[in-house]
């Protein structure tokens, strides 16, 4: 076994070399250059730990085997994600990555706590891992990479961020409303028998279901918070698939799941939208959502996962962890967009002023978007 | 969007924590069986201490989360991933729905946070054996993660 170990070490470290290897080599944009300095730096202390794991091998312990193997396991996972995660970004750079590098640097600048963290993405459904004891990594997918009009995807994810910053109190936030939900499932008086046993099973799956629930509603309201109404009509835009699973889902696809039902995130946004005054696009976003209901015929039930009476608590929740977080948030000007021009800083002006070109004069717009790529991004586009 | 995938991030998160939290447990497991058998440690004293930091931390918030779970009406740790809620459960008493999991109790995990959190001297021999439950019981765990990150060929 020691030898086996030895050698899966060594091939280990030969891999770790090859990342950094390859990394060190890849031609990338200079917006990329920040992760790929924090990437060298964490690919060394992987690098480290096999060196450390081979040492304590040569030791000649026997009792040791048990934690050599162990650690090997953790490095094999390490290291597995490294190629298939964090080596991605710079194995396929390309000059479009100018356009979302850009978008995730101004955002992480933003803010005081997510200033350090460089910006990266890779190819993939939209999605963030918030690590924020590594390098918090973005998802996005190909084409949507290559247009404005998705970037307000990316405020979201953003979200996820803010709360791993303020995890302990937001935690303490959700905790509180989790235990609302859970008032409000209590039956008067309970059975001490299996039915209560099955009952209490039901609670605790929708009581631990609110726990990713209501991180994803705080980040719809980042999104909103930062975007603006251009983050309503790309999220409404994206997440619309024409589909009955759009607004229902049976109890067992409910049971475990980490995302609310779509129709009920774009209810809870949309009023938000109203409040902060943007009404033209809320009432667009709520009547399309409302006619694809009508033609689909189907009617809101949550099994239990969400109920009116709950609304008010939820809201105030999702008020209270934005206090805490306190995100950069959308002026009337850069909502308004009319008066929009090509000023570096204004991000959310533009990608404002992207919706409006694009609803308004859709057959100009790709023109429109090819002309801020030239000049803004300083993209070869042909 | 709606399910966890290899991107999702509950599923990474508690993948990652993991890994940390099972790299400081073999770090301090191999420190006191070198020190029981009288061999030195070649790693630096800020790698032990950094390592039984991270893992009382651990240690200190599962405890805390099974006991606010026993607690709780219906076994739920208010505020906690379902991932760690998960794994906290495992330590409560009745095992109501641990089956198949390895057999942990409350009590041995608080007596490992007092362990690594004493600035006496302790029984080398009993930090190893509870390192290395606690250690199985992480890897179960992180097994059910690593399954949804990594594809099977």
């Amino acid at each position: 076994m020691r030898d086996e170990l030895k050698r899966r070490n060594e091939a280990l470290r030969a891999d770790v070399a090859a990342i950094v290897r390859l990394s060190a080599d890849a031609k990338i944009v200079s917006d990329l250059e920040p992760y790929r300095s924090a990437l060298l730096k964490n690919a060394a202390n992987l690098l480290q730990k096999i060196e450390k794991n081979l040492l304590n091998l040569s030791v000649g312990q026997e009792n040791l085997l048990s934690d050599i193997l162990s650690e090997t396991s953790t490095l094999i996972q390490w290291t597995r994600l490294y190629k298939f995660r964090f080596l991605r970004p710079l194995h396929r750079a390309s000059e479009w990555d100018r356009v979302c590098l850009k978008t995730l640097f101004w955002l992480h600048n933003q803010h005081p706590d997510t200033k350090r963290f460089p910006p990266v993405f890779a190819d993939d459904d939209i999605s963030i891992i918030p690590s924020i004891q590594l390098i918090p990594f973005y998802f996005f997918p190909c084409l949507e990479q290559r247009t404005l009009l998705f970037q307000p995807l990316f405020f979201h994810e953003f979200g996820h961020l803010l709360y791993q910053c303020h995890r302990r109190e937001l935690d303490d936030l959700v905790g509180d409303f989790q235990q609302t939900v859970e008032g409000s499932l209590l039956p008067g008086s309970q059975r001490n028998d299996q039915y209560s046993l099955t009952q209490m099973r039901i609670r605790q799956s929708i009581v631990e279901a609110w726990y990713s629930w209501t991180q994803e509603f705080f980040c719809d309201a980042v999104g909103l918070a930062i975007g603006g109404p251009c983050f309503l009509q790309t999220f409404s835009n994206y997440i619309a698939k024409y589909q009955t699973a759009d607004f229902y889902r049976q109890p067992s696809n409910l049971n475990g799941s980490t995302h609310p039902v779509s129709w009920l995130r774009i209810q809870i946004l949309v009023d938000r939208a109203r409040q902060r005054g943007y009404r033209h696009a809320a009432e667009a976003v709520f009547g399309q959502w409302q006619q694809t209901a009508e033609l689909l015929r189907v009617t809101e039930d949550y099994h239990g996962f969400y109920t009116d009476s709950l609304k008010t608590a939820l809201v105030k929740t999702l008020d209270d962890m934005l206090v805490e977080v306190s995100p950069r948030e959308c002026t009337s000007e850069e909502a308004n967009a009319v008066a929009w021009q090509d000023r570096d800083e204004d991000l959310i002006g533009l990608l404002n002023r992207a919706w409006l070109e694009f609803v308004e004069n859709p057959s100009q717009f790709s023109d429109w978007e090819r002309q801020v790529f030239k000049d803004r991004y300083q993209l070869q586009i042909t | 969007m709606e399910t966890a995938n290899r991107n999702d991030w509950m599923v990474t998160q508690s993948l990652e924590r993991s890994l940390d939290v099972i790299s400081a447990i073999n770090r301090l497991s191999i420190n006191a069986k070198l020190h029981l058998a009288g061999v030195a440690d070649l790693a630096q004293n800020n790698e032990i201490k950094d390592a039984r930091s991270l893992v009382k931390g651990f240690v200190s918030t599962l405890s805390g989360l099974a006991t606010r779970a026993q607690e709780s009406e219906d076994r739920i740790a208010f505020g906690a991933d379902p991932r760690m809620s998960s794994l906290a459960r495992q330590f409560l008493s009745d095992r109501s729905q641990s089956s198949g999991a390895i057999a942990y109790d409350l009590s041995e995990l608080k007596e490992l946070e007092t362990m690594l959190g004493s600035e006496e001297v302790v029984d080398d021999g009993v930090l190893i054996e509870r390192l290395a439950h606690l250690r199985a019981a992480l890897e179960q765990h992180s097994q059910a993660d690593a399954a949804v990150i990594f594809n099977e060929v």
